[in-house]
């Protein structure tokens, strides 16, 4: 559990802000400005000191908002019957390392049109758990809440082995645990925060996030990883400088978000600028030997940890899954939308006859696998040619991204199904009780430049929080847009098509999650700060 | 203890969890060498990855035991796939096994004659594991398994090698239980192995329907041989027909030459039986 405490030092006096908008014209208020009043006004900021954020109430708050949010997911996926996201024929490489079977049809079409959630215990040998297709061991940070989940499927009485909806029980459980840290990690007034923790725990609630919890995936640890390191950031630019208890927070919550799934290793470049990105003030007060120290050298080290832990669990990574992207990202990515495929094919150091198995994954029937010159993929495509490709070939970004776009706007797994077996649902059938976040997506579709607009938006108006307010919402704003900028081509230049649309799930959370921070913006815009200019502001 | 000890254990813990799931957890055992597979040997195969995983190191259990699988070929990886230093990919290998596993060499292995039809066998080739094939082993295991309707696993206690020419060959042999419809047998019927209350056997003989077999009559002539070769005669036994199969797949009409005891077709309630008419299986009246 996060601790409250004060946002600025006891010996700098408290920011105030005013509930009326900063820059309102007198009887020309817009709809835009008259709702960032009410804001304002509702759940703006207000004051900031410390006697907020630490005292018993607030703490109070932010465990009642954790529980709260905690049932709500629960009552989501449990009430009135259980929904979770159906396999698609990946979900044993991880669990078997548990030592547990899925009980569930031999069968691709029934195994996937619903969930079933009860794993028995069953003992492997050598390849047969692992990585598909080659039985390389398959590892997650999103392991510890499985382990949890087995630890507690006997309890609640779902038999022997595991069941993963005592995995969703344990993922609501850290969700809640999370948005009562950020509770009390946020600045302002309490129902400024309490909005923005109903906020973002609205946007988890949506089938196409929430889901996942009842799932054997790894997307849980990636999603919660996500949250806890907002949480943690947030907690960490509360500080008048780096502590090590936040930066220790932050490297653990790094380091479970970064090894929750090989794609989430692109957070690296968002953590070290966020890490490093400390108040002007931190920076000025760094005058002793021991505060520099706490200023500067810590957080670097922190990047180095970070940075460790990433490199270590790309570094086992199984080498089956790397040739397999690099597969996808060829014949399924590349080719298929060149103008002149067999130019890209002697670019990218591969014989002409390839051009046979354009537009084919590994298990297509033309697949490249089966040319006597295969070997040559291996020793000639890996992720820096891959990159060099994209750097000399630019205008094919463009094409790419528009994908991207498309994919991250359709969240939904088309084909896994959300209802167990005997839940009277047909086939395949998906659960959208909270479809906020589908919804948005789907009417942004209409107009797909919407998704950069929101990203921007959140950006700049992040910047402007930062800049004016010296708030560590605006830093998490502006790391949340660059983190997910990041993702977004990390997934689509390094892991191809295929499978793009649930590759691109953790990219869309975080895009949602711009939702809740850009009300934040504009609620702490749309308020008057009622302090001199001349000194500096924390919210 | 002090509350900042305290923190400081808390977050040691945690650390340590977290190191500890990254180290690794698996609860997998190494397995057998999968290098030197023997033919004969019975397997307990059961769940989708196991059967589709390039390789298959689970102990050998006896077959006295409950089993799904049995080894009933034991081949060499040819050149040039055998020259790599590296394994090949999974597809290659499936593509592989899929060749040299072949169904001849299993029907050998069940003691099949021509006639024989069989049902609910699955056939999964297995390639050396990374680390044996890197020790050089090349070996490729076929193994036959005992499958239900959907693919999912049966138990069995059965050595497979000859089972078609012995006593017990019920449990593989492929039947048609067919429906009863205004006094007379559909034409068609559902898949059962022998062992299931069914109205005719399978004599592995098939052919197109066509103008010159439209007629019952003709494709119980067209079946007769192929029956007389299955029963091992040279003449209908009393109370044994042919009833030919008709199986629609696609638009496309197909005979199935079976054969099934006279009185089951023309009771108002068929007599079904359990069992095979094959000279070496039993049977029972149902």
């Amino acid at each position: 559990m996060v601790d409250a405490r004060p946002d600025v030092p006891e010996s700098e006096p408290p920011t105030r802000f005013a509930p009326e908008p900063l820059r309102r014209k007198s009887g020309t208020a817009r709809p835009l400005r008259s709702a960032a009043a009410y804001l304002a006004r509702t759940f703006g900021p207000g004051e900031v000191g410390p006697g907020g954020p630490g005292s018993l109430r607030l703490r109070g708050v932010a465990v009642l908002s954790g529980t709260l949010a905690s049932l709500v997911i629960i009552v989501r996926l449990f009430v009135p019957q259980t929904v979770g996201m159906a396999e698609q024929g990946a979900g044993q490489q991880l669990l078997c390392s548990l030592g547990v079977r899925n009980l569930k049809p031999w069968g691709y079409t029934d195994l996937t049109s619903f969930i079933h959630p009860s794993w028995v215990p069953h003992q492997y040998y050598g390849e047969a758990c692992g990585f598909t297709g080659s039985g390389e061991p398959v590892y997650s940070s999103q392991l510890l809440l499985l382990w949890l989940g087995k630890w507690l499927t006997p309890v609640l009485a779902w038999g022997p082995g595991l069941d993963t909806r005592a995995v969703g029980i344990v993922c609501c459980v850290v969700f809640g645990a999370l948005i009562a840290g950020l509770v009390a990690a946020l600045p302002g007034r309490t129902p400024f925060r309490v909005l923005i923790a109903a906020l973002v725990t609205l946007v988890t609630a949506d089938g196409v996030f929430a889901d996942f919890f009842v799932s054997p995936y790894s997307e849980p640890g990636a999603l919660l990883g996500t949250l806890a390191l907002a949480v943690a950031l947030l907690r960490y630019w509360n500080g008048r400088r780096p502590r090590w208890a936040s930066v220790l927070m932050v490297v653990l919550a790094a380091a479970f978000t970064v090894s929750a799934m090989p794609q989430m290793a692109s957070w690296l470049p968002a953590v070290t600028l966020a890490l490093l990105w400390l108040p002007s003030g931190a920076r000025r007060r760094a005058s002793s030997a021991r505060r520099r120290w706490q200023a500067f050298v810590m957080p670097a080290a922190a990047v180095v940890a970070i940075a460790g832990v990433a490199w270590a669990f790309l570094a086992v990574e199984p080498k089956r899954a790397t040739e397999v992207n690099l597969y996808n990202t060829v014949f399924a990515s590349i080719l298929p939308n060149s103008p002149d495929p067999v130019t890209d094919l002697k670019w990218l150091g591969l014989d002409r006859s390839f051009v046979t198995a354009v537009g084919s994954t590994m298990d297509s029937i033309n697949s490249a696998v089966y040319n006597p010159e295969y070997p040559q993929f291996g020793e000639q495509i890996n992720r820096g040619k891959i990159a060099a490709f994209f750097a000399t070939h630019p205008e094919r970004l463009i094409g790419l991204g528009e994908r991207g776009i498309s994919a991250l706007l359709t969240p939904e797994l088309s084909d896994a199904g959300s209802y167990m077996a005997d839940s009277g649902q047909g086939p395949g059938v998906k659960e959208r009780r909270v479809p906020v976040v589908l919804g948005l997506y789907t009417a942004m579709k209409a107009a797909p430049v919407a998704l950069p607009g929101l990203h921007l938006l959140t950006l700049l108006l992040g910047f402007a929080v930062a800049a004016r307010r010296k708030s560590g919402i605006g830093r998490l704003a502006v790391v949340m847009v660059l983190g997910c900028w990041v993702q977004f081509w990390v997934v689509l230049i390094f892991e191809g098509q295929p499978d793009i649309h649930r590759q691109m799930i953790v990219a869309g959370f975080m895009t949602a999650l711009c939702v809740p921070l850009l009300v934040a913006l504009v609620s702490i815009l749309a308020s008057k700060s009622t302090q001199p200019h001349s000194q500096p502001h924390v919210v | 203890m002090p509350r900042s000890l305290a923190k400081r254990a808390g977050w040691g813990a945690a650390a340590l969890l977290l190191a500890g799931v990254l180290s690794g957890c698996n609860q997998t055992l190494p397995g057998a060498p999968a290098g030197n597979p023997a033919v004969g040997e019975c397997h307990l195969i059961v769940s989708p990855e196991q059967f589709d995983a390039v390789s298959e190191p689970s102990p050998p259990v006896a077959c006295t035991e409950p089993h799904t699988a049995q080894t009933y070929k034991v081949t060499h990886v040819p050149a040039p796939l055998s020259g790599q230093g590296t394994r090949p990919g999974q597809q290659q290998l499936k593509a592989l096994t899929a060749r040299l596993c072949d169904v001849a060499s299993l029907r050998t292995y069940l003691g099949a004659g021509e006639r024989d039809g069989t049902t609910g066998l699955a056939i999964a080739g297995y390639a050396p594991s990374r680390d044996d094939w890197e020790r050089g082993a090349r070996a490729i295991r076929c193994d036959v398994l005992l499958a239900a309707d959907d693919g999912t696993p049966r138990t069995t206690t059965l050595d497979f090698k000859g089972v078609l020419a012995g006593p017990d060959s019920a449990a593989l042999r492929l039947c048609y239980r067919q429906e009863l419809a205004d006094g007379r047998l559909s034409d068609d019927g559902v898949d059962v192995p022998c062992t299931e209350p069914h109205t005719a056997e399978d004599i592995s003989a098939w052919f197109n329907l066509e103008s010159s077999v439209a007629t019952p009559a003709a494709r119980n002539a067209r079946c007769l041989p192929y029956a007389l070769q299955f029963l091992g005669v040279d003449a209908l036994p009393a109370g044994i027909r042919p009833r030919p199969i008709i199986r629609t797949v696609n638009g496309a009409q197909t005979v199935r030459c079976a054969v099934a005891p006279v009185q089951s077709n023309v009771q108002s309630s068929p007599g079904t039986i359990t069992g095979t008419l094959a000279p070496a299986g039993g049977q029972k009246r149902g």
